[in-house]
């Protein structure tokens, strides 16, 4: 079980927030984040249209052979993304809290720009102390 | 007929507390608006240095007097509610036993709690509660929300009686970041005045 990587991505599909933890999945550069996220955030609008019943969110989970990502979406159509390993099973309750770190240490922080990449040694702190090493 | 507010017990509230989270956003968003630009600076945004040093000045300068404004309030409040609620109410006119009493009492009345430590002109206080959610960014990093908490203490101090300039400084330490002094230098009228009062 270990936790290998937190992004959060903006209403626009821009990353504005990435994190690794535990060892597990590649190293990549900045710009490959970016990108990934966005075809994320794409892949997620298309999903939330492929309910045969209707209405449906997006993709809550996407597996793969050797991680899984578990996607929260907020209400103003933030996404927090955390990449785990196949056997976590804290996933959306880590997910929670750090929405919580968030709505404090970011939303409430008047020199954070909303949409804007996130630069708060604030949340860093919160973050660190809630995910640790991932392990 | 609803009563009006203004008639209401000054003492019904008196242990009353409020939500921290949107006291957060609402003194996050008064610090967003006392860092809005002075018009017709233009040409002094060439040099960004100075700019940035005016505008934090200026931030410093109306976050304080926010605070003072609340200040005001806090001690008339105070006043009123310890002459109600005791037999010999008291009048400080020393510096020391005010400050501790800005220490003490004003401290719980605004933050709910009394502040860490106190030296012969200043006011620590390990965790400001004003500045709970906010990361101050390294470019300003000489700017100190609680300019705020400085406004409150200096309006508590004028209206004592003890004139003074109230500052607040980020003093971090490895267990308390957040670590804030607040100093306060009184005017030259209120020193000769404790050295005739020793």
């Amino acid at each position: 079980m270990a936790i290998f990587g937190l992004w959060v991505v903006n209403k626009a599909g821009g990353l504005v927030y990435q994190r690794n933890f535990a060892d597990g999945l590649a190293q990549l550069t900045s710009n490959e984040y970016l990108v990934l996220a966005g075809t994320l955030h794409g892949i997620h609008a298309i999903t939330s249209r492929l309910s045969p019943i209707g209405f449906s969110s997006g993709a809550q989970v996407i597996e793969g052979e050797s991680f899984k990502m578990t996607i929260f979406l907020t209400v103003t159509g933030t996404k927090f993304v955390l990449l785990t390993s196949l056997s976590e099973t804290a996933a959306e309750s880590v997910l929670q809290k750090i929405y919580e770190a968030y709505a404090d240490a970011v939303m409430k922080n008047p020199f954070y720009t909303p949409e804007m990449p996130i630069r708060s040694d604030g949340f860093d702190t919160r973050i660190i102390a809630l995910v640790g090493t991932g392990q | 007929m609803r009563p009006n507010i203004y008639d209401r017990n000054l003492n019904r509230t008196r242990t009353a507390e409020i939500s921290a989270s949107a006291f957060a956003f609402l003194f996050s968003e008064m610090v967003q608006y006392t860092q809005k630009r002075v018009s017709g600076i233009n040409d002094l945004e060439r040099r960004h240095v100075y700019f940035l040093s005016l505008s934090l000045s200026l931030t410093t300068h109306r976050l304080n007097t926010l605070g003072y404004r609340v200040g005001v309030r806090v001690l008339e409040l105070m006043v009123w509610r310890a002459e109600s609620s005791s037999k010999t109410p008291k009048r400080e006119i020393r510096f020391l036993p005010a400050l501790m009493s800005i220490h003490t009492q004003v401290w719980r009345a605004v933050f709910g709690r009394p502040a860490d430590a106190i030296e012969k002109n200043m006011i620590i206080d390990n965790d400001p509660l004003l500045e709970r959610h906010i990361s101050v960014p390294r470019d300003f990093s000489t700017l100190s929300c609680s300019s705020f908490a400085a406004g409150i203490v200096e309006a508590v101090l004028d209206g004592l009686g003890f004139p003074a300039r109230v500052t607040a400084h980020n003093t971090p330490t490895q267990q308390y970041p957040s670590r804030t002094t607040i100093l306060i230098k009184l005017e030259q009228s209120v020193l000769e005045r404790e050295q005739v009062l020793k």
